[in-house]
């Protein structure tokens, strides 16, 4: 059973009278364990797309399926639980909550699971040292302390730390430099080795060529798709801290 | 999603935001300290001023004129002639009445050396002392020979001595009352409360009216009743000796007034209670802009923090979590607040207990009214922020900038 699927989807904006399409009549669907990248030129609806994806926008019209689960039948309730059980979101902005410590950033979705106060702590420092963070070096940071990829791997490690099967990530790299890109990128693979389903909205191509299955888009719709029989593996060649 | 969690998020960003916190806890502390001081001083002064009635006398009656009636118009109350002499003798001869005392009181000048003191002289016979329960503190009181005689002998309140003698003992010495030389004989033990009862010098009613007044009528006459038991009684028989010593025919209204402790302090009891009231509702009025400063801050804090919302509810944060977690930012803005408040309603009336001499105790019921009206308070107009919070839709907080 696909992972995602979407029928048919638009979105459209009420401006001056006319709606504005910012996604039309869009139809995909994305199987457990791809590793997708959607490319297009700004403003052609990729974030929109993206938060339609991960249940965090409804849709004008058409339906949206996270692993067959139909969006439209659910509660805000119900949303809210699948948000967080099967989604991951990757900011480029990174949107950690300033003055508090790494690890109780990436604790936030397991507070919201319901998950005991012991078992959050434990849990947040392991995503940490999956993402390459010494848990008690850099858990008890806060982001200020932290350089652009310290603070998206802790970003990272709060979407993963519910092991969602699903991680969305737009733009994931654009505050980043080429090292830390390298970084991210590796990191955002050994996930996808290990069974994770990645869609990452990027308009660099040299992102793109990092996965298998690449999507372009322009003005709101998919004007074409290919797939990478070879993608390009990142190297995590230095351990950074 | 658990409380202690919840706090810890809310108590955060109190620290992050430290003076707004305190701008925002300031209403509810004013509001909160305001009921506190005002309902412990009004408990104390409420029971000093009863204290300082009870210690009239319980088994005091007190008659004053009534108001005369000059065609059709009102001359208020006291402004008849209505009491006598004669009244007096009568009253002294009911069964139930233990002492009469027939009261007049004027102003005059007191000298003393160079000392020129503007007083009360009150005039009125032995059994003053006896029906108002006057202790002396040093001296004596004038006796029935020297009523009977219209001596010049006077006995002095603490205020007046003090302002005419210092710390002098005045028993002994001879002042000039409006040019009249009288010898002081005795001093009053202080009376407590206001001085108005310590700033006056009492003679012979004999001597005042010969002397200063020149009227015969009294202007009060106290009455004490045998006992507690008898006062109703004594009353009844009072004013029943008065109407037939004034002539009064059936349907025709009292001429007098009998005032007794009950009276006093049932009156008291009214204008209290009415001040308490009024107190309370400026308090209530500061709790409630308390309240509306905390709906400002939220509502402003919400904006702040749109982008923090949306963050929460992409992680899987329900609506409900939302609003809980503004709910309980308002509602620990009403208990800090209300803590804080009630110190300093506390440390306010203490100060004020010690400027005045009252014995100021907390008034607990206040205390904590005011507790759970600010938390209250803080939860009520928390509502609409934290809907507002929770309403927010995720991509709108989240592009947000
Ligand atoms: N609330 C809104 N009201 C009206 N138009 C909107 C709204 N939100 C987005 N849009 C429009 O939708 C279009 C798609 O926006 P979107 O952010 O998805 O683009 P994007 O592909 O992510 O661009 P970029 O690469 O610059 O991030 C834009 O033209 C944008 O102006
Ligand atoms: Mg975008």
């Amino acid at each position: 059973m696909a992972i995602l699927r979407l029928e048919r989807v638009s979105k459209w904006y009420e401006t001056a009278g006319e709606p504005f399409y910012a996604v039309r009549d869009v139809s995909l669907t994305v199987e457990p364990g791809e590793f997708v990248a959607i490319t297009g030129p700004s403003g052609s609806g990729k974030s929109t797309m993206m938060h339609l994806m991960g249940l965090l926008d409804v849709p004008s019209s058409g339906e949206v399926w996270i692993d067959g689960v139909q969006a439209s039948h659910l509660s805000d309730r119900e949303l809210a639980r699948l948000r967080n059980q099967k989604v991951g979101f990757v900011f480029q902005s990174f949107h950690l909550l300033p003055r508090t410590a790494a690890w109780e950033n990436v604790a936030l979705p397991l507070m919201y699971a319901g998950v005991r106060a012991a078992e959050q702590r434990q849990r947040a420092m392991e995503a940490l040292r999956r993402v390459g963070l010494d848990p008690e070096a850099k858990g008890y940071h806060h982001p200020n302390q932290l350089s652009g990829g310290q603070q998206q791997r802790v970003a990272i490690a709060r979407a993963i730390v519910t092991r969602p099967a699903l991680l969305l990530a737009d733009e994931p790299t654009g505050n980043l430099d080429s090292r830390s890109t390298e970084e991210i990128l590796a990191l955002f693979q050994s996930l996808n080795d290990e069974g994770v389903t990645v869609v990452i909205v990027t308009h660099e191509p040299y992102v793109a060529q990092h996965a298998r299955r690449v999507i372009r888009f322009a003005d709101g719709r998919i004007v074409g798709e290919e797939i990478n029989e070879h993608p390009l593996r990142a190297e995590l060649a230095e351990v950074a801290r | 999603m658990n409380l202690l969690k919840t706090t810890q998020t809310a108590l955060r960003s109190f620290a992050q935001n430290p003076l707004r916190t305190f701008l925002t806890l300031l209403g509810v502390i004013i509001g909160v300290g305001a009921v506190v001081a005002l309902m412990s001083v009004g408990n104390a002064t409420t029971a000093s001023v009863t204290q300082r009635i009870e210690g009239l006398g319980t088994n005091l009656l007190v008659v004053t004129p009534g108001q005369v009636t000059q065609g059709g118009i009102s001359q208020g109350l006291g402004s008849a002639q209505s009491l006598t002499m004669s009244d007096v003798t009568a009253l002294q001869q009911l069964s139930d009445v233990s002492a009469v005392a027939p009261d007049q009181t004027t102003r005059a000048q007191v000298v003393y050396g160079d000392t020129n003191y503007q007083t009360t002289l009150e005039g009125s016979t032995p059994d003053l002392f006896d029906v108002r329960n006057l202790e002396l503190s040093a001296g004596r009181p004038f006796n029935l020979v020297e009523e009977q005689n219209a001596a010049n002998v006077a006995v002095i309140g603490t205020t007046a001595a003090e302002n005419i003698f210092g710390n002098a003992n005045p028993v002994g010495r001879t002042v000039w009352i409006n040019g009249i030389s009288f010898q002081i004989i005795g001093e009053l033990a202080s009376q407590g409360g206001t001085t108005v009862n310590d700033d006056r010098l009492i003679v012979p009613l004999s001597t005042l009216q010969r002397r200063f007044t020149g009227s015969s009528n009294p202007s009060t006459i106290y009455v004490s009743a045998v006992s507690a038991d008898q006062m109703q009684q004594a009353q009844t028989d009072v004013e029943l000796t008065l109407r037939r010593q004034h002539g009064l025919s059936f349907g025709e209204s009292d001429d007098f007034v009998i005032t007794n402790q009950a009276t006093i302090l049932s009156t008291l009891q009214g204008v209290t209670q009415a001040l308490q009231s009024f107190l309370g509702g400026i308090a209530g009025i500061s709790l409630l802009v308390g309240g509306i400063g905390i709906m400002n801050i939220m509502l402003v804090s919400v904006t702040e923090r749109t982008r923090e919302i949306g963050l929460r509810k992409a992680l899987g944060a329900t609506r409900g979590a939302i609003l809980r977690q503004f709910l309980i930012e308002s509602g620990l803005v009403g208990l800090i607040g209300g803590v804080i408040g009630i110190l300093f309603g506390w440390v306010g009336a203490t100060i004020y207990g010690r400027v005045t001499g009252t014995a100021v105790t907390l008034n607990v019921d206040a205390v904590w009214i005011a507790f759970v009206v600010a938390v209250v308070v803080g939860l009520v107009f928390g509502i609409y922020p934290a809907v507002r919070a929770s309403r927010l839709s995720p991509i709108h907080a989240l592009r947000y900038e």
